[in-house]
């Protein structure tokens, strides 16, 4: 009897050690399973909130890279890969490279799923089929941002349109050519435009001014320059003015702001941590090169918004939020609406409207105008010129100088297909259907 | 439910009373003492054979204990000593008085040695397990237990990753298995599995902390390191990298026992970088503008000295060098203060410590304070029911510094720093300017701190039911909260302008509750066996809280409740739970053929929903060749066994939820939360195997004169959890799948000799050395090529299909440019394709060269005095794979394995020499055959430019030199990771030496005192390597699975020098 007792309770109390069924079925509780991501208007908001920050992620460097690769920064730090591509040594296993293609396909892989899945969340009084339908179309503009960014540093890239759920055969495409990725993001941008309605946004989001200002600017860069001008002179006739230069670079953009990023003291980025010096609270790793210290003549009213100078450094001083790293990312204001119609117009032959447009830039910027003596090719030069100083440092002239053919001799590349980045090798490695530009 | 097990344990706990009932029993009591000197063995373990019944001698040698009536084997066993089994009967009433003579055990074959859940005795062990004294490491300076382990285990590795105090340590048992999980071992503490690793939250550069630093070396009586599968399988998906058994002291019954022990010493750095002096590095600076001027259609390199004011160093010093590294380090003070009590009766011992050690670093403010208290209790409640209880807390400080891969690290800077620029401005400010990114000087004093308060307990209650048939349960807790802290003050370049702070805590529990079953019969004396059944659950949660914020009144209120401006914050929790069955059985035929068989299941909340349970068996068998009769005859041989083993063993480090398909939180756009997918799901996801088949041969000879072993192995580790890497296009980065493998194979030889014992005078050696070959098998195959894809980490490290793990990949060098005809020259308007033609049909490669207007190269471009590559190698047009045929430039495929971190072999050598009281022991420490990838250099020489080597860069006039030409943009990446930055990291070193004077108990008598040992302590204090750096013993980025033996910027280890003295009352 004593023996069966003991047995019994042993028995018993192993069995209950194990019979606790909790230690083996856990949950997160900082993610929710894919299967339940999109299916309220709730998490609607969420992901295209996530979508934003994604473009956030990527940008800051976009921006610098741009920069480095042309004439208008130089390489100061320590980094390697931004080393190479600032003397444009650049290979396919450049980290800092293959960092702007696979976030760019991170964040077109949230707006297809917002595209595929939103229209099917019920609306309800507290999510209006507007709003459903504005989700949709800033993920559409989204969509076609990320495309154009992949299409200028890369050439020709997978279009992918439907979100990964799973990975199949699909999940591996060839490059698309880069005049049909053209095409999808001239689509994304017109349905989003038509969709949009005609409300004015707070800066930090897109509305339909936004996907008529990208319109006009990849109009530009096919070369349709009547309708980019057509685009731009919609934007232009818009809700928005050329602002003071203060409020411009000081002020958050005022109402020359078209699509700005917003950032905060707790959602930072790095630009103005990469241009300032190390003494002064940054890493110093990108400056401005002694040809646009030339460019920025001291008259130009521009200069000491562009540069800076802290202790005998001089930086890139369009970014000097440098104890809170939160200055706003210009994705698209005014003055290129102007800059744009002014080279569309300036290549049309109406040489005297793309000198009233280029000469309400240099006004701005307290300089004299452009003489109408000028015109032609001296004229669309004039605008490029132009759009080096007013859009300095913000993400423009690199692929100016591509788009206009200037890239080769003004920058001495060491040979014509280094105008295109390298396609990662990593996803070569994975992708048997990838091909690699010319050069590499 | 789990609240329900534990209940319903407790209640196990209390149904065990009614067994306390006391039969009419009969007492045993007796003396132990030693053969020749006829003095009292204490603390001698007396059991009955077959039965839990027993005790342990008191400080005079006595012991007594009831049992109930019978007749028995008495075995009095000790460590030293042979196990004396002697018949004996007891009476009912009465009591038996036995004395009992021990003999020394010279061999060491009746040491017990703990196996995990249970013990054997050395001689019948068929494992391979790898056993060190606690008393080698009690007089040490203040390290942690896994830093003990250096150099005295064959086929352990380990590498403190940085010389600062309280840092991480790695260790290797048999190579490591896994790429993106652990491959440290398993660490138990008196039964109890214990958290290891970093665990910060903040970083220091890419260092860490450890978990193990708050074990007190001092409180360690043994340590077990179990390496193959047959040893290890009892511990299933953890076992896979070993198991490493710690045992404490445990109390001595008898007269209070006082032991107190106090040392103290200094610390300071050996090593001096070579840096230039401000002279120099003017010069140098000036060089390096010279060389990159454009040339125009002026000869190369213009002579005269270039002043382009917009470039050139200012605010030079004239003459004045400042020494950042000097002002940096600083000689430390090394005390330590223990005190240890322990006594008890014939049915309690216990065994109480606490031990202070406060060590400063070798840079000024580092520092690691410990505070340790310990209870050990061992009580026997009935003559069939035990209970041991252990409580240990402890308290480690470390005052960490920010460094290595850290643009405000310490050394960092203040190798990089301008040599000609003043530390301090003329009013006594930091120089913000003093610096490559930041002035060390000011850095240093952030305020840096990670207290770990950690406890770990456990209560095990063991009870005889049947005869022969034990129960025991036991719960344990780990516990520990790790708070960290860093302020910047205002006058750091992180703090400016008004300093700023961030406060992280980590709250760790595993709570592990086992039960087991063991039986040891008596079959007579030709049988021995063994078995064991048990089930464990254990339940383990990490949350963490961290704040950031700027903006500080003052830099002497440092909290961030002063912070005007709070930047950030966020808790966040995780868990996983692990349930297991297990069982095992020992046989031994007398003592001659022995046999093992184990096996658990383990399931675990990490596991996919397809494979939540794994299996893990493993067997031995031994032959003790040397009982068999026709050895008999050799009388020399004390013990020749053959052993052998097979198992599968599990690694689940795999993250707690890498089985899932997520959309994560966390972002914010423009104040909003957000959520986006982060994770594809893999339900098939399991553990890593390893199956190890382990052989060896120990031997014994001349009375334990000399004792050995040969081991050698080999470990296949499968379903290795790799990141199987889809298209970035698909907006994910990879799937974690179950898809690799790599395989570890070695050889481990182990010799203690006795050289020299007369005359009182005694010189023992021993010594280890094993080899470990590494290899990649499999990895994810994403193209279909049929070979697995490479995996690059660290700087210069790549996994690739076999070759090592951690393998360093890149360019090879072939000097420098000294002509522009061995330069690719382009041409202005020619495309790659035929520039990269018309190059290598001359034998030439495109690197980065340019052409000005007159077609002539520019200086800012590739050009004389650059690095010079080979060119090896292209990509397949049609498949971008890399094949070895020149294509005449220098691109991503020219790379190659240019060298290996792990070493051909490693080990370590202790000489002990005795004479009377006087002890000398020297430990040297070696690692032969294993490359560094010295990432500093490319820094030091290159970026910065302050690198001593610099004196002997390329220059028009100085050619003959492997220092490329100077430049200030580096147009020809010559700092890319080549066979230039590979250097031979061999090194031994003389870790330990130690000269005590143990005083004569004559002498300490008449002060009352049991004991007095005076010793002398020297650690690190030589070593012998040719690698150019500071030290080859390093890794950057700290415990790295894949990444290791890089350099860069990472602290040596320091030089310290304790004296100090232990009193026995």
């Amino acid at each position: 009897m004593k023996y069966i007792l003991r047995t019994a309770s042993l028995a018993l109390a192993l069995g209950a050690v194990v019979s606790g069924c909790d230690v083996l079925d856990v949950k997160p509780t900082a993610s929710v399973p894919d299967t339940e991501a999109l299916n309220s208007p709730r998490k609607a908001e969420l992901v295209i909130s996530g979508a934003y920050n994604q473009l956030q992620g990527f940008q800051d460097t976009a921006v610098i890279f741009n920069e480095l690769n042309s004439d208008n920064a130089r390489h100061t730090g320590s980094f390697p890969t931004w080393l190479e591509i600032d003397t444009y040594n650049y290979t396919s296993a450049n980290v800092d490279i293959q960092a702007q293609w696979g976030p760019a396909y991170n964040l077109i892989n949230i707006c297809n799923f917002i595209i595929a899945d939103v229209p099917a969340i019920e609306t309800s009084l507290a999510f209006s089929p507007v709003r459903r339908r504005e989700i949709v179309s800033e993920a559409r503009v989204l969509r076609a941002f990320a495309y154009h960014h992949l299409v200028r540093y890369f050439g020709d890239v997978p279009l992918v349109t439907e979100p990964t759920r799973e990975v199949n055969e699909e999940s591996y495409p060839a490059r698309t050519p880069a005049a049909d990725v053209y095409t999808q993001i001239v689509t994304d941008l017109r349905t989003a435009e038509d969709s949009l309605g005609t409300v004015n946004k707070v800066s930090g989001f897109i509305d339909v001014w936004t996907a008529k200002a990208l319109l006009a600017r990849v109009y530009l860069y096919q070369a349709r320059y009547a309708d980019a001008e057509a685009k731009a002179s919609e934007v232009l006739a818009g809700p928005f003015a050329l602002a003071p230069l203060a409020t411009l670079y000081e002020g958050g953009g005022g109402t020359e702001t078209i699509f700005t990023l917003t950032y905060s003291s707790t959602d930072t980025n790095g630009l103005s941590f990469f241009a300032y010096p190390n003494g002064g609270g940054g890493r110093f790793e990108y400056a401005p090169t002694p040809s646009i210290l030339a460019a920025f003549t001291a008259a130009d009213a521009r200069r000491p918004f562009n540069i800076r100078r802290v202790g005998t450094t001089d930086v890139v001083g369009k970014y000097f939020r440098i104890t809170t790293d939160d200055d706003p990312h210009y994705i698209v204001r005014l003055a290129e609406m102007l800059l744009t119609r002014a080279e569309a117009r300036a290549r049309t032959g109406n040489n005297a409207g793309a000198l009233t447009d280029l000469n309400a830039i240099r006004t701005r910027a307290a300089l004299p105008g452009i003489a109408a003596t000028v015109t032609g090719t001296a004229l669309v030069d004039a605008v490029i010129d132009e759009r080096r100083l007013e859009l300095a440092f913000e993400g423009h002239r690199w692929h100016d100088l591509v788009r206009t053919g200037k890239a080769v001799a003004t920058l001495s590349l060491p040979s014509p297909e280094r105008q295109l980045w390298p396609i990662p090798q990593r996803d070569r490695n994975v992708n048997p259907n990838l091909t690699q530009n010319a050069g590499y | 439910m789990r609240s329900l097990a534990i209940k319903a344990l407790m209640g196990f706990a209390l149904l065990l009373v009614p067994g306390f009932a006391f039969a009419q029993a009969g007492t045993i009591a007796g003396r132990v003492i030693e053969a020749g000197t006829d003095e009292p063995a204490i603390g001698v373990n007396i059991t009955l054979e077959g039965t839990s019944i027993g005790t342990t001698t008191d400080v005079d040698g006595n012991f007594r204990f009831n049992a109930p009536p019978g007749t028995y084997t008495l075995v009095a066993s000790a460590v030293g000593f042979r196990r004396t089994p002697q018949p004996v009967t007891v009476t009912a009433g009465a009591t038996t008085n036995v004395t009992i003579t021990l003999e020394e055990d010279a061999a060491g074959l009746d040491e017990v040695v703990v196996t995990g859940y249970g013990s054997q005795e050395r001689r019948n062990l068929s494992t391979s397990i790898t056993s060190v004294n606690g008393e080698e490491l009690r007089s040490l300076p203040p390290i942690s237990a896994d830093a003990a382990l250096q150099g005295r285990a064959a086929g352990v590795t380990v590498l403190q990753s940085s010389g600062t105090p309280g840092g991480g340590v790695s260790v290797r048992v048999r190579g490591g298995t896994s790429v993106s999980g652990s491959n440290q071992p398993l660490y138990v503490v008196d039964g109890v599995p214990v958290s290891s690793g970093s665990f910060a939250q903040l970083g220091a550069g890419n260092q860490g902390l450890n978990a193990l630093a708050t074990i007190d070396p001092s409180n360690i009586a043994d340590i077990q390191v179990l390496k193959d599968a047959a040893a290890t399988a009892l511990y299933g998906t953890r076992a896979a990298n070993g198991v490493v058994l710690i045992t404490t002291r445990r109390g001595v019954s008898g007269r209070t026992q006082i032991e107190v022990e106090s040392s103290f010493g200094s610390v300071a750095f050996q090593q001096t970088p070579d840096l230039l002096d401000a002279n120099e590095y003017v010069a140098i600076q000036r060089q390096g503008y010279r060389n990159q001027a454009l040339r125009g259609a002026a000869p190369a390199y213009p002579t005269a000295p270039i002043t382009n004011s917009g470039y050139l160093p200012t605010d030079t010093l004239n003459n004045q060098t400042s020494d950042y590294f000097g002002a940096i380090t600083q000689t430390g003070l090394v005390q330590q203060y223990k005190l240890g009590l322990s006594g008890g009766n014939q049915n309690t011992r216990y065994r109480v410590s606490g031990n202070y050690s406060d060590e400063e670093g070798a840079i000024v403010r580092s520092a690691y304070e410990r505070y340790n208290g310990q209870v050990n209790v061992d009580h026997r409640w009935s003559e069939k029911g035990t209970l041991f209880a252990k409580a240990n807390y402890n308290r480690g400080t470390s005052n960490r510094i920010g460094n290595d891969n850290f643009i405000y690290g310490i050394l960092t800077n203040a190798l990089l720093a301008r040599p000609d620029r003043a530390i301090r401005l003329a009013d006594g400010s930091f120089n913000p300017l003093a610096a490559a990114f930041s002035n060390p000087v000011s850095e240093v004093q952030t305020r840096f701190s990670a207290v770990d308060t950690k406890f770990l307990g456990n209560v095990d209650v063991g009870y005889e039911f049947f005869r022969g048939v034990t129960a025991k349960i036991s719960a344990g807790l780990d516990r520990f909260d790790l708070k960290e802290d860093r302020f910047s003050p205002s006058f750091t370049t992180q703090g400016s302008p008004n300093g700023s702070g961030v406060s992280g805590t980590t709250f760790f529990q595993n709570v592990i509750l086992t039960g087991t079953l063991a039986y040891r019969p008596r079959l007579g004396d030709a049988h021995d066996l063994q078995a064991l059944a048990g089930i464990s659950q254990e339940d383990s949660r990490t949350e963490t809280i961290s704040t950031t914020g700027n903006n500080f009144p003052l830099d002497e209120t440092f909290y961030l409740q002063s912070a005007s401006n709070i930047t950030g914050g966020a808790t966040g929790a995780t868990r996983n739970g692990l349930r297991s069955y297990f069982g095992s059985t020992d046989y031994a035929f007398r003592n001659k053929y022995l046999a093992t068989a184990s096996v658990r299941i383990d399931g675990s909340s990490r596991f996919g929903s397809n494979n939540r349970y794994g299996i893990f068996p493993a067997f031995s068998l031994g032959w003790n060749v040397n009982e068999e009769s026709f050895l008999k005859g050799a009388e020399f041989l004390d013990l020749l066994k053959l052993r052998g083993s097979y198992g599968i063993t599990g690694q689940q480090e795999i993250g707690n939820f890498t089985r899932l398909g997520l959309f994560g939180t966390g972002g914010n756009y423009a104040g909003n939360p957000t959520l986006a997918p982060v994770q594809l799901a893999n339900p098939d996801l399991q553990w890593e195997e390893t199956a190890q088949l382990s052989g060896g041969l120990d031997f014994v000879v001349f009375t334990g004169r000399i004792g050995g072993s040969v081991d050698a192995y080999r470990k296949t580790t499968n379903e290795l959890l790799l990141a199987a890497l889809v298209p970035l296009s698909t907006g994910f980065g990879a799937i974690q799948r179950n898809i690799g493998t790599i395989r570890n194979s070695g050889l481990e030889f182990q010799l203690n000799t006795r050289n020299i014992d007369s005359g009182g005078f005694r010189w023992e050696t021993a010594f280890n050395v094993a080899t470990n070959e590494n290899k990649v098998v499999k990895l994810f195959d994403g193209n279909g090529d049929g070979k697995g894809d490479p995996i690059d980490a660290g700087f210069a490290s790549r996994l690739e299909e076999g070759q090592s793990v951690g393998a360093f990949y890149g360019f090879v060098t072939d000097g420098l440019f000294q002509s522009e005809a061995e330069i690719c020259t382009p041409v202005a308007g020619e495309a790659a394709a035929a520039r990269n033609a018309r190059c290598a049909a001359a034998g030439l490669a495109f690197q980065n060269a340019r052409i000005d207007a007159q077609g002539l190269l520019r200086p800012d471009g590739t050009y004389l005095g650059d690095r010079r590559f080979k060119d090896i190698g292209r990509f397949n047009a049609e498949t971008g794979a890399q094949e070895f045929i020149p294509d005449g430039i220098i691109n991503a495929a020219d790379r190659t394995f240019i060298g290996d971190p792990n070493p051909d072999f490693f080990g370590g050598i202790t000489n002990t020499f005795t004479f009377k009281g006087l002890e000398l022991s020297g430990f040297f420490q070696f690692s032969v055959g294993n490359d560094v990838y010295n990432n500093s250099k490319a820094f030091t020489e290159q970026s910065f430019r302050t690198d001593g080597n610099l004196r002997n860069a390329w220059t028009p006039e100085n050619t003959d030199t492997d220092v490329a030409r100077v430049t200030i943009s580096n147009p020809n990446t010559n700092t890319r990771a080549s066979t230039y930055l590979v250097e031979d990291g061999s090194y031994i070193r003389l870790k330990t030496l130690q000269l005590a004077y143990n005083v004569p108990t004559r002498f300490t008598r008449t002060v009352r005192a049991e004991g007095l040992r005076l010793y002398l302590v020297g650690q690190n204090l030589f070593t012998s390597t040719r690698y150019s750096g500071l030290d080859p013993e390093v890794s950057t980025f700290d415990r790295s699975n894949t990444a290791f033996g890089t350099d860069f910027f990472t602290f040596p280890q320091a030089r310290t020098l304790t004296f100090g003295a232990r009193v026995t009352l």
